[in-house]
């Protein structure tokens, strides 16, 4: 678990971050309750998480009609986290006061060309332009980046290791978006369209303490695995210990092959190490010519380790009392929880639980393809960011 | 048994190969692994390993080197700002100096063109491709004069450039400029703050226009009013130009000079005037009344006989730009009332002189009169003055006699008194009284002897006045009257202001009486 203290909290004062939930159906009256729940006039941008199910055109326009002026990102989702718990199909929002956030975004196309000096240079003067930005909000000013990415697109760690390095002090923090594990297309949130093959960032400045956050809910086990052929542009293991890759994981985790599904993939994790620690790596799907697709770069000759869960409800409480500690009691709180998490915590039958402690904690987010933290491109986590009172 | 053994160990060492098959492709897999991990490739499992393994070092060592580029950033972003400003201040200013109906132009200090407005240009529309930013000044009126835009720069080029640009340095306001189209420009010029100009060119055709009606009208008004004052004035006047053709005159002229009423057409030049005037009025005189004067010449007066006898004072005077204007004035009838004049004065001073001699006569007579009245008047004057002595003289002697009796009277009147007051037989009373009666006459006798003496009456006023206040004893109470008589008559005759005192015999007390005060101590 990972966690990072930016600032320590400013004054307590009263203009919340606010969220907003709807899941009517058409998009255009979606859109208009969505913003007039959230009074786009006194906020200084709105993130946004969308379930797939939607129109995305439609809802672009009369999202745009809403928010004229107003900096809107976010990103399709494979089920949000609402102020009214964990959900699927709706569209989730979150708007930032203006009388204490800026929000800066800009972003990243066809990532398969991503040149990353350009995007260093773009990225400083995203950084430049929330200084400006912010320049009115008072002293001492904390950011964090928000970084959304196609959750298919197979590029976030080369866009993490670049954006990351030039953000400098500014921790990145995001998910990769998703689409309700259909896996076909996903999206993110720019400039008045919903896009593929994109990322974007978005620096969030405010007086506010933040903190952004990344635990796992598992643990190395005893069993270990050696990848022995792979793809590693498409994330594609072929073979695991010389033998087609998801019989052998089926073997080693005890399930037949036609069992292998989100919920095997999500309750024993294999995981790598690295810089003396453990990180999930996800499989995202077995494929129907025995080969294991991953949510995360894999290489051949890597040692995987097959995970095991923990106490999630503990690691959760943990995790919530160590935030509210460390920005001086929480207002609100951005997760990107993985959507295997999500699978895991179905699993147990923990869902209303860990609903209720989202609530609780003030938690919005959506299930993602993948977390972002700070230079990694990390899987089954619950990321995010923490935003003090 | 001999044939399963072989098989088993056939399947055995088939798995087995199997096995070693697998744990060579893992550990060829491995070691690829392990040879890969120290190259440098781009491939995303080791960006992951890199970023996990490197980034605090990494982080370390280019958290400076990212600050500098984020201060960069944010002065990139500043200086975005100020230039987006100073961007928008620009097309303000721009859109200011288009709005504004004067012609509007700056130069920075180097005298080059920063900015100028369509209406400046407007003003050049022969050179206005030429006039952009970064254009000298010089180098415009160089074109102005090459183009002759301004009617200074067709008529005499060089002269125009050298002054206008004496006027640039100086940067003062309203030269007027006309241009060759027959525009009138008005150049305003102010140094800016960096030591620049700023030139506000105005199009003053119109108010030059009005301004040359509004002139025209006044020299009409004012032509009129000339020619009326001219008209009221008795004396004839007339005005030649420079080329001696008559410009004005007034009515009386032509009487003035003798030519008939419809003679203006003979002197409607100089020399027609003098050649008319001899031929009506007979020859010039020698000192040439009429002749021309040239500008700057003294005025001179002359007079004109003609051979009618009238007499015309002429007064000539040049006129600054050439020409000349003439007065006639008829002073035939005032120089003979001025000969008239003098006769009549001739007479009255031969009339004073005979009056002054008779005055004289009288005069001498009536000294000798005055000087024998004096001499009367001196004998009268010694007779008057031994008159008066004489008169002094009987008056003292009169006061003297006076007082003298008056001293013994009072004493025989005081006896009288005091003989009264005694036990009398009746025929003595009658006696004493008798006695009192008689010295009364007497008294009375000489009061009317003293009466002309007129300061006895002020004493008196003086002395009644001790009657009321007085305060007297028993004794002397009854003999008051005669104490008031001898006061009054000491008072008066010796040592009139000044108190007396008088002795009270019955009680030997002395009694002051002032005469003036009216007081009386006892």
């Amino acid at each position: 678990m990972g966690c990072m203290t930016l600032n320590h909290p400013a004054a307590t004062d009263d203009a919340p971050v606010r969220t907003a939930s709807t899941s009517i159906d058409d998009p255009v009256e979606a859109a208009r309750h969505l913003f007039r729940t959230l009074d786009p006039t006194t906020l200084a941008g709105v993130l946004l998480f969308c379930s797939s199910r939607y129109r995305l055109d439609e809802l672009a326009a009369a999202i745009n009609d809403c928010t004229v002026g107003l900096t809107v990102i976010g990103c399709t989702s494979s089920g949000e986290i609402t102020p009214d718990g964990i959900a699927e199909g709706t569209i989730t929002a979150i708007g930032f006061p203006a009388s204490h956030f800026t929000l800066n975004a800009t972003r990243f196309e066809d990532l398969d060309n991503f040149d990353d000096d350009d995007a260093q240079a773009s990225v400083r003067s995203l950084v430049a332009a929330a200084g400006e930005a912010s320049r009115g909000l008072g002293e001492p000013i904390n950011r964090a980046a928000i970084f959304l990415v196609d959750g298919l697109s197979h590029r976030e760690e080369m866009l993490t290791v670049t954006v990351q390095d030039a953000l400098g002090d500014i921790p990145l923090i995001g998910g990769s978006s998703g689409d309700g594990l259909v896996f076909r297309e996903t999206f993110i949130f720019h400039d008045g369209q919903f896009r593929r093959d994109a990322a974007l960032v978005a620096i969030v400045s405010s007086t506010r303490a933040m903190k952004i956050f990344r635990p796992q809910h598992y643990q190395p086990g005893a069993i270990k695995m050696v990848i022995t052929d792979a793809d590693p542009v498409d994330r594609l293991v072929r073979e695991i210990n010389a033998e087609p890759a998801a019989a052998e994981y089926a073997r080693l985790t005890g399930v037949t092959v036609d069992q292998l599904g989100p919920s095997v993939f999500a309750s024993r994790p294999p995981m790598v190490r690295a810089g003396g620690e453990y990180y999930v790596r996800s499989i995202q799907s077995a494929n129907p010519d025995g080969s294991l697709t991953f949510y995360c770069a894999i290489d051949e000759g890597v040692v995987l380790t097959l995970g095991e869960g923990r106490d999630i409800i503990a690691g959760l409480e943990s995790l919530f009392d160590e935030l509210d500690a460390g920005v001086g009691g929480v207002d609100r709180i951005i997760g990107f929880d993985c959507v295997l998490n999500k699978v895991e915590v179905e699993q147990h039958q923990l869902t209303r639980k860990v609903s209720n402690m989202y609530i609780q904690h003030h938690v919005t987010g959506f299930n993602t393809y993948g977390e972002q933290f700070r230079a990694l491109h990390v899987n089954q986590t619950f990321s995010g960011l923490a935003i003090g009172k | 048994m001999a044939t399963r053994a072989p098989d088993l160990n056939g399947e055995r060492i088939a798995a087995l190969e199997n096995e070693n098959r697998k744990l060579r492709r893992i550990n060829t897999a491995l070691m690829d692994r392990v040879e890969r991990s120290t190259d440098l490739q781009g491939n995303a499992f080791s960006l992951f390993e890199t970023a996990i393994s490197l980034e605090g070092k990494v982080r370390e060592r280019t958290v400076d080197l990212e600050r500098a580029f984020q201060q960069l950033g944010q002065s990139n972003a500043a200086l975005g700002i100020a230039k987006e400003t100073a961007d928008d201040a620009q097309l303000r200013l721009r859109d200011a100096i288009e709005s504004i109906n004067e012609g509007f132009a700056i130069f920075d200090a180097d005298d080059r063109l920063v900015l100028c407005n369509q209406t400046y240009l407007g003003i050049w529309p022969k050179i206005a491709d030429r006039i952009v930013p970064g254009v000298s000044f010089a180098q415009i009126t160089e074109m102005i004069r090459e183009d002759g835009t301004t009617l200074g720069a067709m008529v005499a080029p060089d002269r125009w450039v050298s002054e206008r640009m004496a006027q640039r340095m100086i940067a003062g306001g309203g030269h007027v400029h006309a241009l060759a189209d027959g525009r009138w420009i008005q150049i305003n010029e102010l140094r800016t703050t960096e030591g620049g100009i700023v030139g506000v060119y105005t199009d003053i055709t119109e108010v030059k226009a009005a301004d040359a009606r509004a002139r025209a009208r006044e020299l009409a008004e004012k032509s009129a009013i000339l020619q009326a004052t001219l008209d009221t004035i008795p004396q004839g006047v007339c005005v030649y130009d420079a080329e001696r053709r008559l410009v004005a005159w007034n009515d009386p002229l032509l009487s003035v000079i003798g030519l008939p009423v419809t003679g203006i057409a003979m002197v409607t030049t100089h020399a027609g005037l003098v050649a008319s005037c001899t031929r009506l009025n007979g020859p010039m005189q020698a000192d040439d009344p009429l002749g021309w004067l040239e500008a700057h010449a003294p005025e001179a007066v002359s007079l004109r006989f003609h051979d009618s006898g009238k007499i015309v004072e002429v007064r000539r005077a040049p006129m600054p730009g050439g020409g000349m204007v003439m007065s006639f004035d008829d002073i035939t009838v005032s120089l003979a009332a001025a000969e008239t004049l003098k006769e009549a004065n001739e007479t009255l001073e031969r009339r004073v002189e005979e009056r002054t001699s008779d005055i004289a006569a009288v005069n001498t007579q009536l000294h000798q009169e005055i000087t024998e009245r004096l001499s009367v008047e001196a004998a009268l004057r010694d007779a008057k003055t031994a008159a008066e002595q004489a008169n002094i003289s009987k008056t003292r002697f009169l006061a003297a006699a006076s007082h003298d009796l008056l001293q013994p009277l009072n004493a025989a009147r005081l006896f009288v008194a005091a003989l009264s007051d005694r036990r009398l037989a009746l025929p003595t009373r009658a006696l004493v009284r008798q006695t009192g009666s008689a010295l009364d006459s007497v008294e009375d006798l000489l009061r009317r002897c003293s009466k002309f003496r007129g300061w006895m009456r002020g004493a008196s006023s003086s002395v009644r006045s001790i009657s009321r206040s007085m305060n007297c004893c028993k004794i002397c109470a009854p003999n008051l009257r005669r104490l008031r008589e001898n006061a009054r008559w000491n008072c008066g005759s010796r040592k009139p202001g000044n108190g007396c005192i008088p002795i009270c015999d019955c009680c030997g007390a002395s009694c002051r009486i002032s005469s003036r005060t009216g007081c009386v101590t006892h």
